[in-house]
């Protein structure tokens, strides 16, 4: 596999995090930690090295598991991000990229790696954070979280250029309506990051384990330019939610283009229910964008849940053991249904037809797999129009690095 | 209004994923040549099989180097190989009791 370290995974079950998509007390916290400081500290007893490979060795249960990124300081000077190939006990073996092991001595100290976002901001239930836009220029992105917490659990974002640190508000005019200065995240029918459907207290401060049984899994995929979640509001199947923050490759050189698209729920509160609607939008900037072709009109539609495969595999005349292909998102005007660019990474459809498909109920989904030729890990998420796997795609989110070099 | 051109990713060529749907399937691989008095030897039909039940899992030609390889296994599922002469001239070749690799690792 191309082992990188630019693009994290995390689970709401990671030592460190431990939530579920009800826990809404929990957010801002979690948020935190996965996008800007890292979490689960540890201090290592020693280490062995031989060529890129070190093994750390803990005195205690140090909860970390394969497939992470862990950030490594040591007082001989090494400062890197490493590759947690597997887990043994007590030992924890990495992969340095870069082969360098030099300053690896002294007193050393891990945790999980952020996804690279800094903290600008953070008042009450207000969050600023600087992220990158594909071009390397900063991108500020806002979130208010859930403040009632008899409500269900959302989140209002916004993405923008400029940002006001005193009153922790959005400034650009062009940033994603609504979201730039709200102290609640319901304002009717404005672009949000729907959890959980119970509108209650309940699970506030829910661990993993306590709200598996409601949600299901849930993971987060991020780096310095994206950031994917993929989780459950209830418990069943096709309860499955995903919503984003992308890099775009948009050809035309306008400031009103320039910013990572983001898509997520848009149904009015008043319209909620027990399962929620399927109502989502995507904005790039403060203009609205879709990611369907218009084969069905104008509808709102945000993918085109009916063009599926006819078939989940390719035939055994091309390519055998089950192989289901992907296709990049691309991104159009709304209004036009003109082409603007696509998604650069990170997210992609997967061509699963309605027979053959991944798991669709919240206890097995998102589901892990990996791609045949870079044997990135994926995680395949449905994502429904209805409550009926035709009308549903596949998305699929791929722990890969999303840009290359500067 | 100008143009910018992006450097491409390898994944924006269209990804293909494996799609495990039965508990045979999985990230596993199962790498192997065949070869006829030694020398490698193609083509030649080889059926892979569950141990535990002799289930038929996939089915390969191997190509013009020998080689063959299949994917889409559970990893540490016991498997066996079944290499058919072709045209029946000599008796099937079996290898039993092979381990699929992790094919996220090699």
């Amino acid at each position: 596999m191309i082992k990188q370290t630019q693009t994290k995974m995390f689970d709401f079950s990671d030592v460190g995090l431990d939530f579920c998509a009800g826990s809404k007390n929990k957010f801002p916290e979690v948020f935190k930690k996965m996008l800007a400081t890292g979490f689960n500290p540890q201090i290592v007893n020693s280490v062995s090295i031989s060529g890129s490979t070190i093994t750390l060795t803990y005195g205690v249960n140090h909860g970390y598991v394969a497939d992470r990124v862990l950030q490594v300081t040591a007082s001989g000077g090494f400062n890197k991000q490493v590759y947690i190939d597997s887990v043994n006990g007590n030992n924890v073996i990495c992969t340095v990229l870069d082969g360098s092991t030099t300053g690896l001595t002294g007193t050393i100290n891990t945790k999980i790696a952020s996804a690279g976002w800094d903290i600008v901001y953070e008042v009450g239930n207000i969050h600023i954070y600087k992220m990158k836009h594909f071009d390397e220029t900063d991108r500020y992105v806002r979130f208010c979280f859930q403040n009632n917490a008899s409500q269900h659990n959302a989140i209002a974002p916004c993405i923008g250029k400029t940002v006001d640190l005193q009153s922790g508000t959005i400034t650009d005019a062009n940033a994603t309506p609504v979201n730039a200065n709200v102290t609640t995240p319901f304002n009717n029918s404005n672009l949000r990051w729907e959890f959980s459907t119970y509108p209650d207290n309940l699970h506030n401060n829910w661990t993993y384990s306590q709200g598996v049984s409601e949600y299901g899994k849930g993971i987060c995929i991020g780096s310095p330019y994206h950031l994917i979640f993929m989780h459950n509001n209830y418990a069943g199947s096709l309860h499955s939610k995903t919503v984003a923050i992308l890099p775009t490759s948009i050809p035309y050189a306008l400031d009103t283009l320039e910013y990572p698209v983001i898509f997520g729920d848009t149904y009015t509160v008043s319209s909620w229910g027990s399962g929620g609607s399927s109502a989502y939008t995507a904005r790039i900037g403060s203009h609205q964008v879709s990611f369907s072709n218009g084969i069905n009109g104008n509808s709102g539609w945000l993918f085109d849940y009916y063009q599926k495969a006819t078939d989940s595999f390719l035939p055994a005349s091309i390519d055998s053991f089950n192989t289901t292909t992907t296709t990049p998102i691309f991104i159009y005007d709304n209004a036009s249904r003109q082409l603007l660019g696509w998604c650069v990474g990170g997210l992609h459809v997967a061509r699963y037809a309605n027979s053959n498909y991944p798991p669709i109920t919240s206890s097995d989904t998102p589901s892990k797999t990996v791609d045949v030729d870079f044997q990135h890990d994926c995680y395949i998420h449905p994502l429904k129009h209805s409550y009926s796997v035709a009308d549903t795609i596949f998305l699929a989110a791929v722990v890969e690095e999303v840009k290359y070099g500067p | 209004m100008g143009l910018k051109i992006f450097r491409n990713l390898p994944s924006n060529q269209g990804l293909r994923i494996i799609t495990a749907i039965n508990s045979s399937q999985g990230s596993g691989k199962i790498n192997g040549t065949t070869k006829k008095l030694g020398q490698n030897y193609s083509p030649v039909p080889v059926c892979l099989f569950r141990r535990d039940n002799r289930q038929l899992l996939w089915e390969t030609t191997s190509k013009a180097d020998g080689s063959y390889a299949f994917r889409n296994i559970a990893v540490g599922l016991e498997c066996f190989v079944v290499a058919f002469y072709p045209n029946n001239q000599y008796k099937p070749v079996i290898q039993g009791k092979i381990l699929p690799f992790d094919g996220r690792t090699g």
